[in-house]
């Protein structure tokens, strides 16, 4: 009797065991549904084929997008990253913006243009445009978003951003002068920025009488897209502007719905089952099964993301450079490429990556075990040493610090790989908490080199005040970055930024690992969706093909 | 757990008969059994022989325990590193590279080989299947996926291709890797039309000269190229450049609009005197061609870079970088870093097992000990033990273990600690009720009678009549041990996540189950066996104690 039980037990076991190692994945959408979203599809027998027609999602004329976290606001002066961005380009828009090949393109303004030392930036606003809450677009409101943003008092994320204005300056109804408080020959690039996006005078005038008033929350813009609801931990809804000011770029679907969905398997099952329609940074494991779907179209191309290894430089292990060249020659770039995104990357041969304006390749740190064990011995490091090294939690960031942290016990160097949840280690970053070694990835959002490099290399960017957490210090390259800045000539520009990369890369205050490719996938029922190489996804032209 | 909840009694109250069975709260009460003259322990051991189970779980733990101790001798691999550098060299002859470094050389217009002096352009056909880099002194193509495609080297307007193979061949044929245009004669004069001849280089090295043969094996080589649809939307910054004349998808470009004109229907013709070129492009091949016009020309040809020359023009790699099946070198494959699954659940059996016994042990140690203390005096020092207990057996484990590692951080140690935390008020619980049925056994009250001091009569007299529930306890609480400290550390929270450790190591594959199932598996397997093991001891050890069951 008993042995028998004993042999059932063993077998439901094992088939559990198969069953769950097999249904793992293609149980989550079932549980993560929130809702009669499928169910209401004519066809429930086959779920992965849908029609071509209807697809499998019925409330026809809304796309779902699913990011990878929720919008931390939708306030485009109070957020940093690029999943609110997403959310935001639909509502807001700047002055300038940067076009799908990264060109600074009019927006809200219609024409601007620099004076000769690049000190002024006088811009002809677009007449006859309205926001969301029926209020005028003008000069005024130009200039009060911007003394918005820059007043100290209201502790907005995005004020350094643009501390290089001095002051903004009402010609009339419609132009507008932005002065700077030295010559900047990229103004109009941090002013295409996203980041720059106009709120209506309404809004910032309740914020001011009130100051509980939650501008994250209520997002008034002129974009062809606006505001419905933001329920926390499910969604935003967005819907579209009906008196949207340029008639040809007329939103062409009635709302869109941005989920937030963390797992990225979730993501993955969730496009594949049709649920949503929209799926940004795929894990690049999967994009490969995913490309073989019918109704799934994968899509990859450059990202200006680029990941590194940075350096304490304050600790005496990285003083000399010879310890920093053997790190960058003992990683094994093109494996890290093949093992760490399948194939989807390029090795970084600059701080910047190749779209980023003003790039310019070096030559790369070829793997040479042999050679950086010599490197590390004319250092006098013979032994090696130990160290730790700091990464995010995300898989894909685990599986880079894992691998590096094999190859450089290679030349001696026992690393301890920590992974924090990724808002704690900036935090760890910025207050300089025993910073040592860490994984990085920073992608330029204005799409030159001068936020490619300043954040990360100027002097005056060390901990606490942004990102140089490595505490490099060159005077030559911040005086390169502050030439460059300054100068409106645009070849003598890009001379100098190639100049201050080559310090950059030959004084390798980073190991400097990857650029990775921008991977994303979409339903074959939508098209229009752009993702812009700074990480963002542009859907205000998104469209339902075959409707 | 029938009994032990019910009102406790103060009182020393002569045996309550039916309650006198030494503690085994959770099995049926019955009549007391009184030991026979027999040594109880051959008793036990009959009787537990007689579990077949038990005694095959009780093998597979030794042999498991065994293994915890040699891993770090018996493992085949280091199970930190990646297994590629551990290969010896027969081996890695026998498997093929994963990475290729071909030299090359420029070939100029004059037919003279020469060093490059610069670094060209490469570009992978199909980056799914091979990484291509160029440097100084040769193209690096590294084994992505299984598959074949192209890689186009190319500087200014040359172009040629290599082919790749990446451990299996999907086209079997050798593709085009150049084209090769020759002047149909030394020179031309001004309003003539020239004349070339085309041939293209296959990659095995013979020579196409019939056109369209060359564009049909173009046409062919076109499976070799990445998939990426288009059609609905784009990324953004992509631009395709077309080609302007079209003859069999043959295109020149003029590079000297001086010298020659290229006619709509494709014809060149020299319209003054000079050096023109020309650039042939066909599929994404590409090369050019110096034209003089007039003898003059020809006497300062400054030649110009037509062709690569390479070492080899085909490769074949492997991709062994990572997620390599189950093999003989290999019994479990490797992982996402290429580490061996095999070698790592081996020495990761060690950790299991410390987080097992010790936070186990530790957790019973003081369970036991308030337990007895609570059963035997009962009172108030029980009453407040018991919700203690009761407080902390209301949180599930898992989330109080979470809670313990919140407060204490994460780490291999501070999770044997929290495993232990949630021990205790189990022991507590088990022994407390026991405790009480035997304090009121007749001998402790004798000893109690003449006079023996409290803490003796606890560790001599009720302790030992406490011990089977404890030993069945404590194995089958190794189980959930093992569990919890897996379900920790594949959260993350035990400390090194690269560590050989079954919990992480799940974790770190999960988001490759859908592809491959081996990463998954074998840890799984592997907590599963142990698991279990330790469950069907404790459920023979069980009967085996248990004075009721008689056969």
């Amino acid at each position: 009797m008993k042995k028998k039980k004993m042999l059932w037990l063993v077998l439901l076991l094992v088939t559990m065991l198969v069953f769950v190692s097999a249904c793992t994945d293609v149980e989550d959408p079932v549980d993560d549904e929130n809702g009669e979203e499928t169910e209401g599809t004519e066809n429930p027998g086959e779920d992965d084929e849908g029609d071509d027609d209807s697809g499998m999602i019925e409330a026809g004329d809304e796309i779902v997008v699913a990011l990878e976290a929720e919008p931390t606001s939708l306030d485009p002066f109070n957020s940093t990253d690029g999943v609110s961005t997403s959310v935001q380009k639909t509502m807001f828009e700047g002055l300038l913006r940067f076009d799908q090949n990264l060109d600074i393109a009019p927006y809200l303004a219609e024409s601007y243009e620099y004076n000769e030392d690049a000190t002024e930036l006088r811009f002809v606003l677009r007449e006859g445009i309205t926001f969301h809450d029926g209020s005028e677009f003008n000069a005024e409101v130009v200039k009060a978003n911007f003394d918005f943003v820059l007043d100290e008092d209201n502790g907005l994320a995005r004020r350094s951003f643009f501390n290089f204005i001095e002051e903004v300056e009402v010609v009339d109804e419609f132009e507008v002068i932005i002065h700077a408080s030295e010559p900047n020959a990229s103004m109009a690039s941090y002013l295409a920025h996203p980041t720059a996006g106009m709120k209506s005078l309404e809004e910032l005038e309740k914020k001011m009488e009130d100051p509980d008033y939650n501008l994250d929350r209520n997002a008034v813009g002129t974009g062809p897209f606006q505001y419905v609801e933001w329920l926390d931990g499910q969604h935003v809804v967005v819907e579209k502007n009906d008196n949207y000011w340029d008639q040809d770029n007329m939103a062409q679907v009635e709302s869109i719905r941005f989920t937030s969905v963390q797992e990225a398997s979730t993501r993955v099952n969730q496009l594949r089952t049709g649920e949503v329609h929209f799926v940004d940074t795929l894990p690049t494991g999967e994009a490969d099964s995913l490309m073989d779907e019918e109704y799934v179209n994968v899509f990859s191309g450059p990202s200006m993301n680029v990941f590194y290894i940075g350096m304490n430089m304050q600790e005496d292990k990285y003083q000399d450079e010879n310890v920093r060249h053997a790190m960058n020659h003992a990683v094994d770039k093109d494996q890290l490429i093949a093992q760490v995104v399948d194939g989807f990357g390029r090795v970084a041969d600059s701080p910047i990556a190749p779209p980023v304006y003003g790039y310019s390749p070096q030559e790369v740190y070829e793997y040479d075990v042999e050679g950086a064990l010599n490197l590390m011995a004319e250092a006098g490091m013979e032994d090696g040493f130990e160290a730790t090294l700091w990464t995010r939690n995300s898989t894909e960031f685990v599986a880079i610090a894992e691998f590096v942290a094999m190859q450089l016990e290679e030349i001696g160097i026992e690393v301890d790989v920590q992974a924090y949840e990724s808002g704690t280690l900036f935090d760890m970053l910025d207050n300089n908490d025993g910073t040592d070694l860490w994984i990085g990835r920073w992608s330029p959002g204005t799409g030159e080199a001068d936020w490619g490099l300043r954040p990360n290399f100027a002097s005056d960017r060390v901990p606490p005040n942004y990102n140089n957490s490595g505490f490099y210090i060159n005077e030559d390259v911040d005086q390169l970055l502050n030439d460059a800045l300054e100068n409106p000539d645009e070849e003598e520009r890009l001379a100098l930024y190639h100049e201050a990369q080559e310090i950059i890369y030959q004084e390798a205050p980073w190991v400097f690992l990857h650029v990775v490719d921008a991977v994303a996938a979409q339903r074959t029922e939508v098209g229009g969706i752009y993702i812009m190489q700074d990480g963002s996804v542009d859907m205000n032209g998104v469209y339902f093909i075959n409707q | 757990m029938k009994n032990k909840s019910e009102k406790q009694s103060k009182s020393v109250s002569p045996l309550p008969g039916e309650r006198s069975t030494p503690g085994d709260d959770y099995m049926e009460n019955g009549g007391g059994e009184i030991e026979k003259p027999y040594s109880p322990f051959k008793d036990f051991i009959k009787k537990f022989s007689k579990q077949k189970m038990a005694l095959i779980a009780f093998f597979a733990i030794a042999i498991i325990i065994i293994l915890a101790i040699l891993a770090p001798m018996i493992v085949p691999y280091n199970p930190t590193v990646d297994v590629l550098s551990q290969y010896s060299q027969e081996e890695q002859d026998l498997l093929g590279d994963n990475r290729r470094s071909i030299g090359y050389e420029w070939v100029l217009s004059d037919g003279s080989v020469v060093e490059p002096t610069r670094v060209p352009m490469v570009e992978s056909g199909n980056r799914r299947v091979v990484n291509a880099r160029g440097s100084g002194s040769s193209i690096t193509a590294t084994a992505v996926n299984e598959g074949e495609t192209f890689v186009a080297v190319s500087h200014e307007n040359v172009t040629n291709y290599l082919r790749i193979v990446v451990t299996q061949s999907q086209f079997y044929r050798p593709i085009l890797t150049a084209l090769e245009v020759r002047l149909g004669r030394e020179s031309f004069n001004p309003g003539e039309e020239i004349t070339l001849e085309i041939k293209g280089r296959l990659s095995d090295g013979e020579v196409l000269e019939d056109p369209k043969e060359i564009a049909r094996v173009i046409e062919e080589m076109e499976e070799l190229q990445g998939t990426q649809d288009t059609t609905g939307g784009r990324i953004a910054g992509q631009q395709v450049e077309q080609g302007e004349d079209e003859i069999l998808g043959m295109t020149f470009r003029n590079l000297d609009e001086e010298i020659l004109t290229i006619e709509e229907d494709g014809r060149i013709i020299a319209e003054s005197l000079g050096l023109g070129t020309v650039q042939v492009s066909l599929g994404g091949l590409s090369t050019v061609v110096q034209i003089p016009v007039g003898s003059e020309a020809l006497r300062n040809i400054e030649p110009v870079v037509t062709a690569f020359q390479f070492e080899e023009t085909e490769a074949q790699l492997v991709d062994l970088y990572k997620h390599q099946p189950p093999s003989s070198l290999h019994f479990f494959g490797t992982d996402h870093q290429n580490r061996d699954i095999f070698s790592r659940v081996l020495v990761g059996t060690r950790q299991t097992l410390a987080i097992g016994f010790v936070s186990v042990i530790l957790g019973a140690l003081l369970g036991t000990t308030l337990g007895l203390i609570a059963g035997y005096y009962g009172g108030r020092i029980d009453s407040l033990l018991t919700r203690a207990s009761d407080v902390l057996l209301a949180f599930p484990g898992v989330l109080l273990a979470i809670a313990v590692i919140a407060i204490l951080g994460p780490g291999i140690i501070n999770i044997i600690f929290a495993v232990a935390v949630f021990t205790v008020p189990i022991f507590l619980r088990i022994v407390r009720s026991s405790a009480m049925s035997v304090k009121n056994m007749t001998y402790v009250e004798a000893a109690r009678s003449i006079g023996v001091k409290n803490h003796v009569i606890i560790f001599r007299h009720i302790l030992p009549g406490t011990m089977s529930v404890i030993i069945v306890y404590l194995t089958m609480r190794i189980g959930t041990a093992i569990i919890i400290g897996a379900v920790l550390s594949y959260l993350g929270l035990g400390g090194d996540i690269t560590a050989p450790e079954w919990g992480a190591m799940l974790n770190a594959a999960k988001d490759n189950s859908r592809n491959v199932f081996h990463p998954t598996l074998f840890p799984g397997l592997a907590i599963v066996v142990t698991v279990l093991a330790f469950n069907l001891l404790g459920d023979g050890l069980r009967d085996a104690l248990d004075p009721k069951l008689k056969e």
